[in-house]
């Protein structure tokens, strides 16, 4: 056994010692989704998900916890018709508050945790490593080092080569997921310009896999720095402007430049105690002699039908919330998709727009409904459409 | 005697007289770690009764919602009082609580509902403070609560005969 196995090894015992003295708190979840796809051909859909969950305290404060959740997938796709089926460990967290004095607070989360950036367009997934949260008079700090390579590729999203789209594209129940260590800095000031806060953020990611011996068709290393001003603009209406800078270098059979960024402006309007809407308008680089497309740590697709992600993108968005009374919520909103320059000389900018709208009953405690429908009009294509009804079932 | 003890037990306990003792409450308070005497006795005195903490549990017992297997000094978790108290105060659940009507399900419903906070060990040993708080925040969510009528009126005899045991002790 090597040093890190012996390390893993004792970890686990102390981890297993500690645990017959708290109890354990666990659940099941079981989340049933069948929709039908109207594309070309009328094809069904299904995802279905069965979680366990559990956490336990490590304290008698409950400061320090454990909480670990394992998921089983199988989905049958629309378009292929495959059935797939992959398990995941979707947490893995020990959590620590070393230090609690009034006025600074250190609390250290460790194992697989699911992180962010402060946009959310970054880095948006689970990850192996440690994030430390700090609180202190000046502000907040938060600091996450991690590695992505033992996710399992089916799931993961770190999809940024053309090295971790093989990856993902396995039928093994579980497969290791893209080599990249990543690192990230938060730097929040509360309130600094009148009452809108600042937020800076440095978020990086070196490709590991010629380090670690692995074959390779691509080596990506890239590098975003962010800064956001959030705050009210007037009772009840909220602010969120942001600006990411990317830049990189991507390897192939030479090097590219991948410097790139993204603009975001986002207003929500609480216009009631339950009723929101907000509007938000993205826009990435067009790709021209400097910029190249923007290219985020996790991979998301900009909308639900559209499946693009947000390189070369310009979305805006508008919709709202609505929670009529306690056991219904309603959410609709609309997405305008556009290329952020001309692409084809003398046609429009215009991709296509997706209506997306949802029902939520809460039937009863332990018990969800949810009726989704969404309709996406693309410029030159056929339209297509969803409708789904999901039920999750807590145990 | 026995008839006499049983009666004076049984009529102390339907007493409806509001009240609550500071020294009991000062003593629970104090505790690091509660059990279902304690819990019995908030309980009962929160629904008007004027009676020990002996007769309180007595009276809680009388719901028959208590394990077969708790005595008086089991513990008072979290799980445990939220049965006693979705059982009791005929609590509308999700789905497993009603199938099963279990400790469990009851600690997760009022977990949901906000009353226990998130990352709330369900079988933590609550201290005098926790039980207190807990008891006090309950009929302030649930200002309309009212408890079923217990499914015993009478006491079970295994009191009387930890009284007639307490007694010959300290003879």
């Amino acid at each position: 056994m090597n040093a890190f196995g012996r390390i893993l090894a004792c970890l686990a015992i102390l981890l297993f010692a500690a645990l017959p003295s708290f109890a354990l708190d666990w659940g099941i979840e079981l989340s049933n989704e069948g929709g039908i796809d109207f594309g070309d051909d009328t094809q069904w859909y299904t995802d279905n998900q069965a979680a366990l969950w559990l956490t336990t305290p490590l304290d008698r404060t409950n400061t320090n916890s454990l909480a670990i959740e394992g998921r089983l997938y199988g989905a049958r796709e629309a378009e292929s018709g495959d059935f797939t089926t992959y398990l995941n460990l979707e947490l893995c967290r020990l959590s620590f508050v070393p230090v609690a004095y009034e006025g600074k607070r250190i609390a250290l989360d460790a194992g697989r945790i699911r992180t962010a950036d402060i946009t959310g367009y970054v880095i948006n997934q689970s990850i192996d490593g440690a994030e430390a949260h700090g609180s202190f008079a000046f502000g907040n700090v938060d600091a996450l080092v991690g590695y992505t390579g033992l996710l399992n590729a089916r799931k993961t999203g770190a999809l940024m080569s053309q090295d971790d789209y093989i990856d993902a594209g396995t039928d093994d129940l579980y497969a290791l997921g893209a080599k990249r260590l990543v690192g990230k800095a938060t730097f929040q000031f509360p309130e600094i310009i009148g009452k809108f806060d600042l937020i800076a953020e440095a978020t990086g990611q070196y490709d590991l896999r010629d380090a670690l011996g692995s074959d390779y068709l691509q080596l990506i290393h890239t590098a975003y720095g962010t800064l956001s001003l959030s705050g009210p603009l007037a009772p009840r209406v909220y602010l969120t402007t942001s600006g990411i800078w990317q830049t990189g270098v991507l390897t192939a059979d030479k090097d590219y430049s991948e410097n790139a960024y993204l603009a975001l402006a986002r207003l929500d309007w609480f216009a009631g105690s339950k009723t929101k809407i907000f509007t938000e308008v993205i826009y990435t680089s067009a790709t021209n002699d400097y910029f190249s497309t923007f290219l985020p740590i996790t991979f998301q697709s900009a909308g639900e039908l559209f499946t693009a992600g947000y390189g070369d993108l310009f979305k805006a968005q508008v919709g709202g919330l609505w929670n009529p009374v306690d056991i219904v919520n309603v959410d609709l909103s609309c997405r305008a998709f556009m290329y952020p320059k001309e692409v084809y000389e003398g046609e429009s900018i215009y991709r296509g727009t997706e209506i997306f709208g949802g029902l939520t009953f809460l039937i009863r405690n332990d018990l969800r409904l949810r009726c989704e429908g969404v309709m996406y009009l693309p410029k030159d294509e056929d339209s297509r459409y969803q409708a789904s009804l999901k039920a999750v079932f807590d145990l | 005697m026995k008839r006499l003890l049983l009666a004076l037990l049984g009529a102390l306990m339907i007493l409806p007289v509001a009240a609550q003792s500071a020294s009991e409450l000062s003593a629970i308070l104090e505790k690091k770690e509660t059990n279902a005497v304690d819990f019995s006795y908030l309980i009962a005195s929160s629904s008007g009764l004027e009676c020990t903490p002996f007769e309180a549990y007595a009276w809680c017992d009388g719901f028959n919602t208590f394990p077969l297997t708790d005595t008086m000094n089991t513990p008072a978790t979290p799980k445990s009082i939220s049965h006693f108290l979705m059982a009791n105060y005929q609590l509308k659940g999700g789905i497993m609580w009603s199938l099963t009507g279990n400790a469990r399900y009851a600690y997760k419903e009022l977990k949901y509902k906000g009353f226990w906070k998130q990352g709330t060990d369900p079988d933590t040993v609550l201290s005098g403070r926790d039980l207190v708080r807990a008891v006090r925040q309950f009929f302030t969510d649930y200002p309309d609560a009212l408890p079923r009528k217990p499914d015993a009126p009478k006491p079970n005899p295994r009191y009387l005969e930890a009284l007639l045991a307490d007694k010959e002790a300290t003879k």
